[in-house]
């Protein structure tokens, strides 16, 4: 009884080690080739300039009376 | 912002050459096999430590979030049913669509708010430069709406905070709700949640709930649970306290003085959403949760898109916070919005790290000391609590049952491949890397 037990700590150890060395090298190729993806996308030619300069909401239009 | 990078780095550098004297230190003092025995000693107890100071973080951040949300619960069921207001008695709400090159789902996403049940809406379709069909599209299923439902309006590309402000400004009711183009809305969404914004004078926003609209494989239906138990729960428990910190951006209804308020979206950050949030909750007003306003959004079907997805939240949510940094170290002027941006903290930074360090640490008592049967009670340990919190989450939510035995997967799987990328993610932003959108491909599954 107590061997069978610990044969299934054992197995179960076995999976869990293994599943989270796996997980931890998926998550990291699929992070590498999301930012590889990203590089090679060709940049569209408005699109960071325009994207990320900082906008104030046009306040004076924005503001309540 | 250079200084506090400079700082983070410095800081690093210090830590580490710490260690590296203590561990220098060790290895000069005894013989080399004793001090060997005492590092792996001190070694394995504060790995023991570490994991039980996870385990304590564990159990409190659910006790929090289960607490809050129980009792927010409860306070809804308790609370005597509205009677349904006439329609006549209804405000105007204006629904403001942010649309760049989405095509694929912009027709659904405005017929689903063609079948709303709500009597005085006007729905603004804010084309952001579009270089697909997607201002064409619009404009078709405007032309076959009821005359002046549906209005497209374009502008050349500025983004997606530049396009809500446009919309903002167009709209003409005093309510507007802030929508995804790839998400459609539930019939009764608008009903339910402006009755908070009328009843309450001082209260900004609702925010809504967020469904998966494409759970049909096992990564969206691991992030339909996630949604569940992991976004919607904690907007539940921060509802109750009148404090919600991320207004979702497929379903936000937002007092249309309140944006006034605060100015506004800003374009500074790449979490639009987090950051009006905030810039409300700093201006004192209150956000609640309603439930009962959902919104079915196209979850990502791969894993390279889901991080591509997740790292722009990351990033997006720490420029929000680092915005608004002033209020970490004014907890006494601001207490529940230092609380609130705190928890960001805690939740952006400290658990993600903490939950790779403590799988590392497993690893390492696993594959150094052979503790096989702690691995194995620690992991079924917090696979139970999973299940009972997915259980919990889904059935305030009333959602499927059927999503409760993915916690397991979750647990082995997700929480893990999620938390490594937040990690990375965090690590580039504090190196100042640079970013850009990066707009997921739309699969047309609305």
């Amino acid at each position: 009884m107590f061997s069978n037990v610990s044969l299934v700590v054992q197995v179960l150890s076995v999976i869990i080690v293994i599943t989270t060395i796996l997980t931890l090298v998926v998550a990291v190729f699929s992070y590498v080739a999301f930012k590889v993806q990203q590089r090679r996308r060709p940049v569209e030619s408005d699109e960071i300039p325009d994207f990320f300069v900082r906008h104030d909401a046009a306040p004076s239009s924005l503001q309540s009376n | 912002m250079n200084d506090w990078r400079r700082r983070a780095r410095r800081y690093a550098l210090l830590t580490a050459l710490q260690l590296a004297a203590i561990a220098a230190l060790f290895a000069t003092v005894g013989d080399a096999q004793a001090t060997w025995a005492l590092t792996r000693d001190v070694v394995f107890w504060g790995a023991m430590g570490a994991l039980l100071f996870f385990l304590l973080n564990v159990i409190l951040r659910y006790l929090a979030l289960l607490g809050g949300a129980f009792l927010a619960h409860q306070a809804r069921a308790l609370r005597p049913p509205r009677e349904r207001r006439r329609d006549d008695r209804l405000p105007l709400i204006s629904v403001i669509v942010p649309a760049y090159n989405e095509a694929e789902v912009i027709e659904a996403s405005i017929r689903s708010l063609l079948r709303l049940d709500y009597p005085h809406v006007e729905i603004l379709v804010v084309d952001d430069g579009s270089r697909d069909t997607t201002a064409a599209r619009a404009r078709r299923v405007a032309e076959e709406a009821p005359p002046g439902r549906v209005r497209v309006v374009s502008q050349p590309n500025g983004g997606k905070a530049t396009a809500l402000n446009t919309g903002i400004r167009e709209s003409r009711g005093d309510f507007v709700l802030c929508m995804d183009a790839d998400s459609t809305l539930a019939p009764e969404s608008l009903r339910h949640a402006v009755e908070h914004l009328v009843d309450d004078p001082a209260l900004g926003a609702v925010a809504g709930a967020v469904d998966v609209a494409n759970a049909g494989r096992l990564l969206t239906r691991l992030q339909a649970l996630e949604y569940v138990q992991g976004l919607n729960i904690v907007r539940q428990a921060m509802g109750w306290a009148g404090v919600v910190n991320i207004i979702p951006g497929p379903v936000g209804l937002f007092r249309k003085r309140a944006l006034y308020d605060v100015g506004g979206y800003d374009a500074d950050t790449f979490a639009e959403d987090c950051d009006v949030t905030l810039k409300l909750l700093v201006r004192g007003w209150t956000i609640t949760y309603e439930p009962r306003a959902r919104a079915a959004t196209e979850a990502p079907e791969t894993l390279r898109a889901l991080f591509q997805q997740r790292y722009r939240w990351t990033r997006g949510i720490l420029q929000a916070v680092r915005k608004h940094a002033g209020l970490l170290t004014r907890p006494l002027r601001h207490p529940i919005q230092s609380l609130v941006l705190w928890y960001m903290v805690f939740e952006a930074l400290i658990w993600p790290a903490m939950n790779l360090m403590a799988n590392a640490v497993l690893l390492y008592l696993a594959l150094a000391h052979g503790v096989s049967a702690t691995l194995v009670v620690w992991w079924l340990m917090l696979t139970l609590l999973d299940l009972a919190i997915s259980l919990f989450a889904v059935s305030m939510e009333e959602q499927s049952l059927r999503l409760v035995p993915h916690a397991i997967v979750y647990r082995m799987f997700f929480s893990l491949a999620i938390d490594t990328c937040k990690v990375l993610a965090t690590l580039e932003e504090v190196m100042g890397l640079g970013m850009r959108w990066g707009k997921l491909a739309r699969l047309g599954r609305l």
